[in-house]
């Protein structure tokens, strides 16, 4: 097959020549009845020229190196935005745009559903806040500060005034100050010496004790921690006597406490006569509920 | 444990010892003497508690 030449007209009375031919006439669309036929009549084809096949009817053209298909085949008639998607058209470019993605106008920025099938920006919130659910916002949810003060629960009670002890009798320690008491755990003046574990208050607890001795050599002194009466001792510390210190005794333990249950201290010393139990504000009962 | 009230001057010590001398048996446990308040409760058998209360009513301990 020649190469096209171009446009030509021809007059009355022009004869017309091979090239001619092939090279004006013969450059327009030609028609097979398939790809295969085309391929087989056209065993050289020239860039630029046009084949129709029938079985498919389809326009190709040659690039120079292959057949390519000519001419859209397709039934799209226009591009229609649908839910979440903005923009289309009928024809030209057609440009579809995500409007989860516009609604976004800074960092942090959510996009939030309001509803069926529809959304709204919910605007970053301040530092440390927490998202929130709240069935009053339109988004149904919001930038909240977190919740404050936890779940802490205890109680620290001391002693303001000195306590005399007995010689070799048990005593239970009362305390008639607090320095917290989250929930009522403790009674200033109605059995002072106990920490009772309110209602709802059930749970783990850190228990600990600092108490302090008078000065004085003679004997032991001891101090016992009971649950519930003085039949079940959980802890318990143990020292001499000192001649010219106080004798300081600390203890701590954990133990389950039901709602009711109650703990205390005790007391005791065997020196020969009653030994005063200090007071400053170093000296303590206490318990915190850890779990 | 039988509750008593508190003697004025108590001295568990003495107090252990004086209601041995009335026949009453008493532990050597520590918590068998227990004062909480103006309550004193002793670790003896309920049996002794009459015998016991006019020892601890008589009480006068060192203190």
């Amino acid at each position: 097959m020649a190469a096209g030449l171009g446009f030509k007209t021809f007059n009355t009375g022009d004869i017309l020549s091979a090239s001619d031919v092939n090279g004006y006439l013969m450059q327009g669309v030609l028609v097979f009845a398939s790809t295969a036929a085309r391929d087989a009549a056209i065993t050289a084809p020239a860039e630029g020229q046009f084949a129709f096949t029938k079985d498919t009817n389809s326009l190709f053209y040659y690039d120079g190196a292959a057949w390519v298909a000519s001419g859209a085949t397709g039934d799209i008639e226009g591009v229609t935005a649908g839910t979440g998607i903005s923009g289309g058209g009928t024809s030209g470019t057609v440009t579809v745009t995500n409007s989860m993605a516009t609604a976004i106008d800074a960092k942090g920025d959510l996009i939030v559903g309001t509803g069926a099938d529809t959304f709204s920006r919910l605007a970053v919130g301040t530092n440390t806040y927490v998202l929130t659910a709240d069935s009053a916002e339109a988004t149904g949810l919001k930038w909240a500060a977190p919740a404050a003060g936890g779940s802490f629960a205890g109680v620290r009670v001391r002693k303001s005034a000195t306590q005399s002890i007995a010689n070799a009798t048990d005593t239970v320690i009362t305390f008639d100050t607090e320095t917290f008491d989250t929930d009522a755990y403790h009674d200033n003046s109605t059995n002072s010496g106990r920490l009772t574990v309110p209602v709802g208050k059930a749970g783990y607890y850190s228990i600990y004790f600092c108490i302090q001795w008078d000065v004085n050599a003679t004997g032991d002194r001891e101090i016992s921690l009971y649950i519930n009466g003085t039949s079940t001792r959980i802890c318990f510390q143990n020292q001499p006597g000192d001649a010219t210190l106080y004798t300081a005794i600390t203890g701590t333990t954990t133990y389950y406490l039901a709602e009711g249950d109650y703990v205390q201290l005790t007391a005791y010393q065997d020196r020969g006569g009653a030994l005063n139990l200090t007071n400053s504000a170093a000296i303590s009962f206490g318990m915190n509920k850890v779990g | 444990m039988q509750t008593f009230t508190k003697p004025t001057n108590l001295n568990g010590a003495e107090l252990r010892q004086e209601l041995n001398d009335a026949g009453v048996n008493i532990s050597d446990d520590k918590s068998a003497v227990v004062l909480d308040g103006d309550v004193l409760s002793l670790d003896i058998a309920a049996k002794d508690k009459a015998k016991a209360e006019a020892v601890v009513a008589a009480h006068n301990g060192t203190i």
